[in-house]
This record gives structure tokens, sequence and C-alpha cells, in this order.
């Protein structure tokens, strides 16, 4: 009895997808039914300027806040590393995932506004990286934690100092946590929609946002062939990440 | 590689080299303090300057007047606890419409799974895993007047009329169980991976029958994972409105959509301020109520122990 | 160079002494023991003297160096760990050549001296493998090789046989005396097993609870003439026998303890604890215990009792008796023939006796 509630439940998963993947071949515009295969909804796509000059931008956010809150929570790490008080502030990091992301960003908005910093791409990057580091260092930091202590000594005693330990011994065994969280923050920030909303300003437009302004417009094959492209690139990456560690342990 | 270390009062360790040491010897600091800076300067300081602000009349120019409450009176009105209300709700309801679908869904997956286990596993994580703004074009698209269900309903003769499925509570809770069910999944998944069947085996050598056991040995155990996904699902869905606005119109506002209001004009940002750090004080006040509620659970659940 | 030398060195943790004024001079180029039971401090001695854990007092030196605070990786010294340690993203080559790579030495020399050492240690298949794909004994081996590839003067080896099955361990025991041998490496060797301190050491430091250093000598010295009661119970077993001293002769004492045995012991000194009447402790190990079923002369030891209990070992049995005084004791007798004549069973009376200069008498 629970597998066919199960399975229900996938099929509710779904079916939307599949039937917005099929009806972007569709050659008439909804709603007319199935008509014949065509691909020019995909041809409109990719002439669109406006698509493009969005999915570049939240590209460039993703990838730059990805680099940039990997590269501070391995700094941190090896501080950590270093001096071992320093595990006492990683708790600090936790909050990220506690306060509900419209509470950050309306105090981002506010506390830009207060210093006067106009809202734009580097707000929003700024945004994307606190989203970032709240993933990353708790991520990182559980890793680091299982690391046996033997190996770091071993290191140390074969005569390769602190720093080198950390670069030959440390880090290269992170590897799978970098890789993890690099793509969980990625795709976070590639979806993300609250952040560009509130902290992006009127010049900046994200995917997201591209996005919201097409829903509200109504059901265009264009966005269906949007969405279909994007699935199918999505679904490398969370392959990915579902390979090099057991994703489930990030939770 | 014989280095003579002198003993630690002599005048030669009190060299100005010292500093240069000292220096060395802070580097691990300077470099691990990028993220704590970041942290504070971004997380921190605007959240506790919120704070601050909402208690706060500024003047036109930005600089601080005085301390008042005049916000938080503006706001202190009986509709606006409705509409935390309503977002409190809007969470509640979503966490455990997720619980119930998705224990036994984590369940079936990791218990019976068997060699697809991963695959299974996979086909949940992937819509996570994309936009889900598309996800709620999908929807739309299906329940849509002139969408594909009401085309299939239609077609097939079921009704005469197209169903209106959109801008009901009915779309508004579909999407949002939609969007946070592996939220709540997975943890209970990972959870139930690493489950010591022997607990079960013993709890049955004892006597106890499958359900007792279920009742009284796996949930118990399971509890935090449990209370790990309802947190996972219940805070971020109480500031959702997204959801809502597509799905629902403006038929439903939601603590998001007040704010976001609020916030737009200039004259009531800091209304909307103070009305985010009432949300969010009010959030913190039924979770901790809540997370105390789990326990209480776990208690009534093994009979009186933890 | 190779000597180790401890002054006062103590450490505590938590509220507890676990290292408490430990004074040692090690000599060079010998393979030394640390024996104790599980928690007395021995490896936390270890970890200081390498360096991962830092003392509260006291000097550590290194030949004549004080190597107290210096930090780990500028120790000349190398760590054999329990879990061996291996490095899991690296091939065995990579792990042995780690040392030397850090010291920046040419990759000719690197290659040349990894690959001799995987010959002589018979592991030279395994160059390209990951420590996960091997055995324990290879993990072992190449741990080993990794420790000593870079020549240190000093080896720490914490309880390297502990994985191990007992074959191997036995194996593996042998090879690790034949190492040190070669090399003339300072091999300072921690384990709780007193038989494989006996096995490999040139010196045995006997460690006790609560950090302190009970005895040091030689395997023979450690074993024949323990200091206290703890040394005579902790290495092999014994029967211990408390009492008072009725009387002091020029080579001898009459302990009469505290089941009213009157005993006669050999001294060849007299400590200044030596005083009638005060209380002392003797030691008689099984193995020197004569046990049968008629009396036996010329012991000047002699005393009756009921077999209680027997355990035969194959090689050896050991009898519980219980002599007319109450006092229960362990005989040790080696199976030296097929056929017994007068073979001793349950509830048999036996006529135990043993000579005074077997009997080790300590201060209590």
């Amino acid at each position: 009895m629970i597998p066919l509630f199960v399975f229900a439940i996938y099929l509710f998963l779904y079916v939307p997808i599949i039937v917005l993947v099929l009806f972007s071949f569709n050659s008439k515009s909804f709603p007319s039914p199935w008509d014949g295969f065509t691909l020019h909804w995909y041809k409109e796509l990719f002439q669109s300027k406006d698509l493009w000059a969005s999915f570049t931008t939240s590209l460039t956010v993703s990838i730059l806040s990805t680099l940039l809150s990997l590269f501070m929570g391995v700094c941190f790490i090896y501080y950590i590393s270093r001096r071992q008080k320093g595990e006492s502030l990683v708790p600090l990091f936790y909050s990220n995932l506690i306060v509900p992301e419209l509470v950050l960003a309306i105090g981002l908005v506010s506390y830009f506004s207060l210093f006067q910093v106009p809202l734009g791409f580097q707000t929003l990057l700024i945004a994307h990286t606190v989203l970032g580091l709240g993933f990353a260092i708790p991520i990182l930091f559980v890793r680091y934690k299982e690391l046996p202590p033997s190996l770091m000594e071993a290191s140390l005693i074969l005569g390769a100092g602190p720093t080198k330990t950390f670069f030959k011994i440390t880090l290269p065994l992170l590897k799978p946590a970098l890789l993890a969280s690099g793509l969980l923050i990625f795709v976070i920030s590639f979806d993300d929609f609250l952040f560009s909303y509130f902290c992006a300003g009127t010049s900046v437009e994200t995917l997201s946002l591209y996005l919201i302004s097409s829903i509200r417009f109504g059901i265009s094959p264009v966005v269906n062939a949007l969405s279909t492209i994007l699935l199918f690139l999505t679904i490398p990456l969370a392959l990915l990440f579902f390979s090099s560690k057991k994703g489930t342990e990030v939770f | 590689m014989e280095t003579i270390l002198l003993p630690e009062n002599t005048s030669a360790y009190n060299r100005p080299k010292n500093f240069k040491r000292h220096l060395k010897k802070e580097a691990p600091f300077g470099v691990g303090s990028g993220a704590l800076v970041w942290q504070f300067l971004f997380f921190y300081a605007p959240l506790v300057l919120m704070l601050i602000s909402s208690f706060s009349r500024f003047h036109i120019d930005g600089t601080f007047e005085s301390f008042t409450f005049a916000h938080f009176k503006q706001i202190l009105k009986i509709d606006y606890f409705l509409v935390i209300f309503e977002s409190l709700k809007l969470g509640f309801t979503t966490a455990c419409s997720t619980l119930l679908l998705g224990f036994p869904l984590a369940y079936t997956i990791a218990l019976k799974g068997g060699r697809f286990k991963s695959f299974l596993l996979f086909l949940v994580i992937i819509p996570f895993w994309t936009n889900f703004l598309l996800h709620i074009y999908a929807w739309f698209f299906v329940l849509e007047k002139g969408g594909f269900l009401n085309q299939v309903l239609l077609w097939t003769n079921l009704i005469q009329e197209p169903i209106h499925f959109l801008n009901t509570s009915f779309a508004v809770h579909l999407m949002m169980v939609y969007y946070y069910l592996p939220f709540m999944t997975l943890p209970i998944y990972s959870s139930l991976e690493k489950f010591d069947p022997t607990l079960i085996e013993a709890s049955m050598d004892l006597g106890a029958t499958k359900f007792q056991t279920f009742r009284r040995v796996v949930l118990p155990v399971l509890m935090p994972a449990i209370r790990t996904g309802f947190f996972l699902v219940f805070i971020p869905a109480f500031g959702e409105f997204v959801i809502p606005e597509l799905m629902g119109g403006d038929k439903f506002m939601y603590v998001g959509s007040v704010v976001s209001q609020f916030i737009m004009g200039e004259k009531t940002a800091p209304i909307g301020i103070a009305f985010t750090v009432l949300s969010g004080g009010i959030l913190l006040a039924a979770s901790f109520l809540l997370y105390k509620g789990t326990f209480a659970l776990n208690r009534w659940l093994t009979g009186g122990h933890r | 160079m190779r000597s180790i030398t401890l002054d006062r060195v103590s450490m505590t943790k938590r509220g507890s002494k676990i290292l408490n004024e430990v004074s040692l001079k090690l000599p060079s180029s010998k393979f030394v023991a640390l024996l104790g039971p599980s928690g007395c401090g021995k490896t936390t001695l270890l970890r200081a003297i390498a360096g991962f854990e830092t003392i509260d007092s006291g000097r550590i030196f290194l030949g004549e160096n004080d190597i107290s605070h210096l930090p780990v990786h500028q120790r000349s010294m190398n760590y054999v760990f329990q879990d061996y340690a291996l490095f899991p993203h690296l091939t065995v080559e990579q792990n042995i050549a780690y040392s030397l790579k850090i010291q920046r030495r040419p990759k000719m020399e690197i290659e040349q001296r990894v690959k001799k050492l995987l010959k002589s240690f018979d592991i030279e298949p395994l160059y390209h493998r990951y420590p996960e794909e091997l055995s324990g004994g290879q993990q072992q081996r190449v741990a080993i090789a990794r420790a000593i590839i870079a020549e240190p003067h000093v080896l720490l080896l914490d309880e390297p046989l502990a994985a191990l099955d007992f074959k191997l361990s036995e194996r593996m025991l042998i090879e690790l005396i034949d190492l040190q041998d070669l090399l003339q490496m300072t091999f300072l060797y921690v384990t709780h097993d007193q038989l494989e301190a006996l096995t490999v050491a040139d010196l045995v430091i006997v460690m006790g609870a609560g950090g302190t250093i009970e005895q040091i000598g030689t395997p023979k010295e450690v074993y024949e003439f323990p200091k206290n009661a703890f040394v005579a119970n902790f290495v092999g077993s014994t029967n211990l026998f408390e009492g008072t001293i009725e009387e002091i002769f020029d080579k001898e004492v009459v302990l009469k303890s505290t089941s009213n045995e009157l005993m006669n012991i050999s001294v060849a000194d007299k400590p200044v604890w030596l005083q009638k009447n005060n209380t002392a402790v003797a030691s008689i190990r099984p193995e020197k215990i004569d046990i049968s079923k008629k009396p036996l002369a010329n012991f000047s030891n002699n005393f009756k009792g009921i077999v209680t209990s027997i355990v035969y070992e194959g090689m050896s049995t050991k009898y519980y008796v219980r002599l007319d005084t109450g006092r229960k004791i362990i005989v040790f007798e080696q199976n030296e023939h097929h056929f017994i004549r007068d073979e001793i069973n349950y509830d048999d009376e036996v006529y135990i006796s043993w000579q005074k200069e077997n009997v080790v008498l300590m201060e209590r």
C-alpha cells in the first residue's frame, strides 16, 4: 500500500516537469493541444537578448559568490587548524540557516541604504556570499573534524610545517567537501530569488527575475523551452554532487 | 636538523625580532579573519542595525533622532497579527504535510530501495536543484484555466467547464509541499540510512509488536532528523510569499508580501523593518515552542523518558 | 645525538596528573620498551616527546639539545602510529617518499631510496597502490618504512602491533628487532603487552598508573628482580606475600606473612627499609615453585596444600593451590614428559617448595 503512495508522490513530483518539457516542442502555442514537433521556440529563445543578459548575470554572480565563499571558508579552516580556539567561532556561521532569507534580505537592503550604498551587482554578490558562507563553513568544518588527527600529526613529525601540512594533507582531503559545498552554493545562488528581488536594485536582472516577469505575462512556450534547457543543465550538476560525496551527509 | 633553543630568560629572546615572530605567529588569524569580518559586516551588523532601527526615528538626512515605538504602534493592529498568523499557519501546515508525505517516501527509499536507492534519492533531489520558479511555471502550466490538467479533464469529459485550480489555497499548498518536500525527506532518509537495525530486532525480541516498536524505538531515534526536517521547512516557509502570490493571487497576504510592500515605499520602509522584526520575533518564539513540543512528543511516544 | 633525556616532565589534563615528574635518560641506539597498563600515560609520554602534546613543566632533551619548546616538525625523530596514519590520498610510494620530498631531496635520490626500502621490506609490488587496498600487515610495513626513510635519530612507536593478529605480530616483532639492530636507531616502543616488551627490548621502562616510572632495567632485571609489587604483578604473574620482617641475618631474612607463613629469603644487600618489624612484600614466581605429591628435600621453603584448580595449557600446567595456612597460590609446571609418574589431580594433597634465592623481597 505504501509503495503505491510513494509512486504517487513521484508522479506528483515529475508530471508537471515532463509536461513542461514535452510542450516546449509543441509547434502551436498553448492552449492548443499537441500539434507537431518544432524547435522554433528554442530558436526564439536563443535570440532573446534580455534572456542572455540575465543568464550571464546570474551565472557570474553565482560563480563569483561560490568562489568567494569557498575561498574564505578554506582560509577560515586554515585558521582553525592552526589555533584550536578558533573552533568556538564556528557556531557563529550556523545562524545563516536559522534566520529566514527574507529577514536577512530586508536587513541587507536597509543596511545598504543606511550607508547609502547603491544597490546593484556588488550588493547582490555580497548577499549571495553571505548565504554561501553559511553553507561552506559548516560543511567544511564537519568534514575537517572527521579527518583523523593522526594524519596531520604524521605529516608534522615527518618534517612538514603546519602550513605545508595544510596544503599537502588537509586541503586535498577536504576536496570532496569543497566540491559538494561549492555545487550546493552555486545552485542555491543561481536559483535564488529573494536576494535578487531586494538587493539587486533596478539595474541588475538575474535569471530568476527574468523568469518571474515571464511567468507574470502568462504562459509562453519560450519559457517552456528555457525551463527545459535549465533542467537539463542542472542534472549533471546534481549528478556531480551526488557522486562526489553522499549528498545526504550534507544534512 | 638539530637546532639549539635558548632558555627562555636570556636576553636573546627579547630582541626586536620578537615582533616579526609575533606577526608570523598571528598570521593564521589574519588569513582566517576574512570570513569572520564578512560575517559580522554583512550578517550580524545588518540584523542588529535592523533591530535597532526598528525602534528609532531618523531625520530626513539619515541621522539618528530618537528612540521610538511609533513604528511598532503602526503595526500593532489586529490585521497585521492575522497576517503573521497566516504565515505561521502556512509554515506549520507545509511542514506537517511534507512530513506526512516525506516520511513514507524516505522510509520506502531507505528500506525498500535496494539497488535503486541512489537513483530514487536522486529523483527526489533534482527538483531541489532546479530553479523553483520553473516548477511554479510548470504547475501553472498544468493548473491554469486553459492548462494541461483542465484540457485532459475536458477532453475525457469528466468535467464540462474548466476548474479554477489556480488562485486557490489548494494551489498554494500544493506548490509549497512540492517545493519543500526534499528538505524534509533528505534528513529523514539520512537518519534512516544510519539506523541500527539491531535496535528493531532487540525490541521485537523483547516482545513488542511492529507498531509498538515503531512508536517506541524507531520514531524517537528518528526524532532529531524529523526535527531538523521540520525546521528546515517551517522557518523558510514562514517567510515564503512568492509562491502564495503566484499561485494564490492577491487573495492571501503573508508576512513576506506585506514586508515587500512596505519596504518599497520610502516613508513606509521603517514600518516594514519593524514588521520584519516583529514577525522574526514571533517566529522565534513559535519555533522555540515547537522545538520544546517535539521533546514533549518524544516523551509521549516513549512513555515518559527523554 | 640519539639519546632522549627527560627531566621532571609533568602534565596535567582535566584535573588529573597524567605525567608525574618523569625523569629518565634513555641510552642511544637501543631498543627501549615503555610498558604499562592502559591509561598509565605511556602513550601521552611518547606523544609529549614527539611534540604532539605540550608538557606543563620539565624539559625534554634530544642528545644535548633542549627540544621542550620545539615545534613538532623541527624535532628530528619519527613516529609510527597505532592506526598507521597513512595518507589515504597518496600512493604507497608517495607516502614513503613524503619526508624526503619535504626535505627537497633530488628526485632521483628519492626514487632510489624508496625502491630500496620497498625491496627490503618485501612490499615492492605495492608501489602504486593506495593504503585502503592494503592488508593490516602491509599497511604497517609502509608506516614503518615511511618513518625510517629519512633516517631519524629516534623512532617512536605507539603499540604498532596492536591491530595485527597473533601470528603476524609475532613475526613483525622479530622483524622490528632485526631492523633496529641494523639501523642502530633509538627505538622507543610503547606497549601494554609485557610479553612484547620482554621480547624486543634492550631496556624496559615500567610505568604505573598516575604517570610515574616504577622501574627501569633490562627485561631480565625487571622480570627477575621487580622493585615493587606493581612491577612484579604487571610483568608476568606472581605470588605476593605481605608480611613483617621477623629476623635479619647476614645474607638472609625471615618474613612472617599475613597468613602466618614463615619464609626464608636471600638478600644481597640491605636497603634502608630492611629493618626488623618493618612491613615488606615477598614475590615468588609460579614457575619457581615446585609441586609434588611427595615431600621434596633440599628446599629452603616448604609448605603443604590442596590443589583446588588445574588449568592445562598444552606446554605447561597451572596449579591453583590452597596452602594449609589458607593462602592461595599459583604454581606453574612445564609438561616435560608425556607420561607423568604420580600425576597431580584435583583435591590432591601436595607439597609446595621453593628456594630462598628465588624469592624477591620488596618494599611495601
